[in-house]
């Protein structure tokens, strides 16, 4: 492994040359395998009009391993932990090499628009969200408005 | 900088499918995605079918099927055994591949010719740099029709040359600031001075390309390539130089397209053809460890011509990676390397991937790993890892970070009053696996670089190891 493998670089180039809407990946200048980014809250969610700051990094044995995300912006959500970890299939059991960078974070996008607290990580938030769904909507939207810099 | 300049180079050697965009037929941007692997993104190398009709490079895939019997595209159960070669694939994306660079300038080039109108902003800086180009070559005409053929657009001549060449780069060079740059294709042709012949194919490149990538490479792909570069060089050789001045910006390409394509086909359907005729290589089994003693794994390895040096764990990756090398190439393979290319390989891939890491580490908890055999590492990475048993055996040093987070808070609080909570620093400490990562940038204390400086030396080491 003559250090970056070509799949990295290309997937690299491709991030920056035909970005996602609403999703910003930019690699770090000192470790390319390491990347800046920044997802905005999907429409007609408690997110939305919030940008998430969120930190991504490929394992040396990527592809054959998932890349490792983590929100860096406090959220409200029952499927991400007040540390920023995610709990999503892709990530974890269901990572396969043919997915990549790409798909990984619009899955991450996903989860905003659709919060699953029957699959939970943050119990807490879990809870809230079944027993007083508005008032956790609420709270998420607030949160939003306080941590997740405005567009 | 000579890290960003090595990765202007290899991202200078990484073709994109979406190359062909910009061409007159953009539809062939598909043709180009189909015939790539959807693990590696290169060109499908010894393709493999599987039962769910996807197809993969044979070291791909036998690599991830290591870790889990599933299918990458539809999570189909899938074994190695399974795997079925698809030689007319493979022969149709090395010959492709092939054609692949004369087919895109070809394209390209006489979009250009017809376009010139359009592009005509060439910046004054260039246009030297084409003067010593087209004066070379004057001087030595042989060699500069290689050159030329292979690094950049050889049907251009003389003057035609230089208002082709320089509408071509002014369009690449686009360039903008920071690392992103270097994403955005901006090609520029090497130098005329730094380029070298490869010894073993004869093509030439740049100097820094060529040693540290390309010879690799070359030595590694020589079996496949042999042919291919054969042929184009006898072909060079033959096309007479044209003498035309302007009007022979077009015609060249199309005669030589025509002239080359024929001999190739030949060679990739002959070996198509006779891919039939089946050597009698025996497939290397998977061992069970578990139930060998290390002297039974040793005198595998030794009847392997392996070595046998390190411990029982890196001999076991050995294992598993020869024969992965192994069935990849006797069984999927048209034509095969003998077994000594194959251990070259081994030898290779062990200098960046199977030794024990060179360690150069500066932080707490870098110094605290260097004194702990590597073996309490193992499956740091997976969710076989004993979480409990790591957090009980170093509460000590988790204790002390938790205090310099604390004391980072402190700090960082005075500046940014409402930042993070001390229970929320308490927690890190639950999630003892995530140390590193979360106190680092919960408090912004700690440079969050542990996690990079692991990294960095891994990519250091990988680095001096392909010089050897």
């Amino acid at each position: 492994m003559a250090s970056l493998p070509k799949r990295i670089i290309k997937e690299t180039e491709r991030l920056v040359l035909d970005p996602v809407p609403g999703i910003n990946a930019v690699p770090h200048e000192d470790n390319l395998r390491y990347f800046q980014v920044t997802i905005e809250g999907p429409q007609q969610s408690p997110y939305e009009d919030g940008v998430f700051e969120l930190e991504l990094f490929l394992p040396d044995d990527y592809p054959m391993e998932a890349p490792k995300v983590r929100f860096l912006t406090k959220i409200y959500h029952p499927n991400i932990d007040r540390l920023g970890r995610i709990c999503l299939d892709v990530l974890k059991a269901n990572w396969s090499p043919a997915l990549q960078i790409r798909t990984v974070l619009l899955s991450v996008q996903a989860l905003l628009a659709s919060p699953n607290p029957n699959d939970p990580l943050a119990n807490d938030v879990a809870e809230d969200w079944l027993k007083h769904e508005d008032e956790a909507i609420a709270k998420a939207r607030e949160w939003t408005k306080q941590y997740a810099s405005r567009k | 900088m000579p890290r960003k300049a090595k990765l202007e180079e290899q991202i200078s050697s990484v073709t994109d499918p979406r190359d062909f965009l910009r061409t007159q037929i953009p539809e062939l941007s598909d043709v180009d995605t189909l015939l790539r692997c959807h693990i590696c993104k290169g060109f499908l190398k010894t393709p493999v079918l599987t039962p769910c009709g996807h197809t993969f490079c044979s070291l791909c895939i036998r690599e991830y099927l290591n870790r889990e019997l599933k299918c990458p595209l539809c999570l189909a159960e899938l074994r190695e055994s399974m795997l079925k070669s698809e030689f007319m694939v493979s022969e149709l994306v090395t010959s492709y591949a092939s054609l692949r660079a004369k087919l895109l300038e070809f394209l390209d080039s006489s979009k250009n010719s017809r376009t010139v109108a359009l592009t005509s902003d060439t910046s004054v800086i260039e246009i030297p740099e084409h003067h010593t180009k087209i004066s070379n070559d004057d001087t030595n005409d042989d060699d500069d029709i290689q050159i030329i053929e292979t690094r950049e657009s050889r049907p251009s001549k003389r003057t035609s040359d230089l208002v082709l060449m320089s509408h071509k780069k002014s369009r690449k060079d686009s360039s903008k600031s920071g690392i992103t740059s270097l994403f955005s294709k901006t090609k520029s042709p090497p130098s005329q001075q730094d380029l070298a012949n490869c010894p073993i194919c004869g093509k030439s490149y740049h100097v820094e390309h060529l040693q540290r990538i390309h010879l690799d490479e070359c030595l590694t792909l020589g079996a496949l390539d042999q042919p291919e570069p054969a042929n184009s060089s006898s072909i060079a050789e033959k096309a007479p130089p044209t003498p035309e001045k302007s009007s022979a910006v077009v015609e060249p390409i199309a005669k030589r397209s025509i002239k080359p394509s024929v001999n190739v086909e030949t060679t990739h359907y002959n070996r198509y053809i006779e891919s039939a005729q089946k050597k009698n290589v025996t497939r290397l089994a998977k061992l069970n460890f578990s139930s060998m003693s290390l002297q039974q794994l040793k005198n595998k390895l030794s009847s392997l011509k392996l070595p046998t040096i390190g411990t029982r764990q890196q001999m076991m990756n050995r294992y598993n990676h020869y024969e992965m090398l192994w069935n990849s190439n006797f069984i999927d393979s048209i034509n095969s390397v003998d077994e000594r290319e194959l251990r070259r390989r081994l030898a290779s891939w062990e200098a960046s991937h199977n030794g024990s890491e060179p360690i150069q580490r500066t932080s707490a908890i870098s110094k605290f790993l260097n004194k702990n055999p590597t073996s309490v590492m193992e499956g740091f990475k997976t969710d076989r890892f004993d979480r409990k048993g790591w957090m009980r055996s170093h509460q000590k040093v988790f204790r002390r970070l938790m205090k310099e987070a604390k004391e980072g808070l402190k700090r960082s609080r005075k500046s940014r009053p409402e930042n993070v909570s001390a229970d929320e620093a308490k927690e890190t400490y639950d999630s003892s696996l995530q140390h590193n990562e979360s106190i680092s940038s919960e408090t912004n204390a700690v440079p969050s670089n542990q996690l990079l400086t692991k990294a960095d030396t891994f990519a250091t080491s990988s680095q001096s190891s392909t010089a050897l």
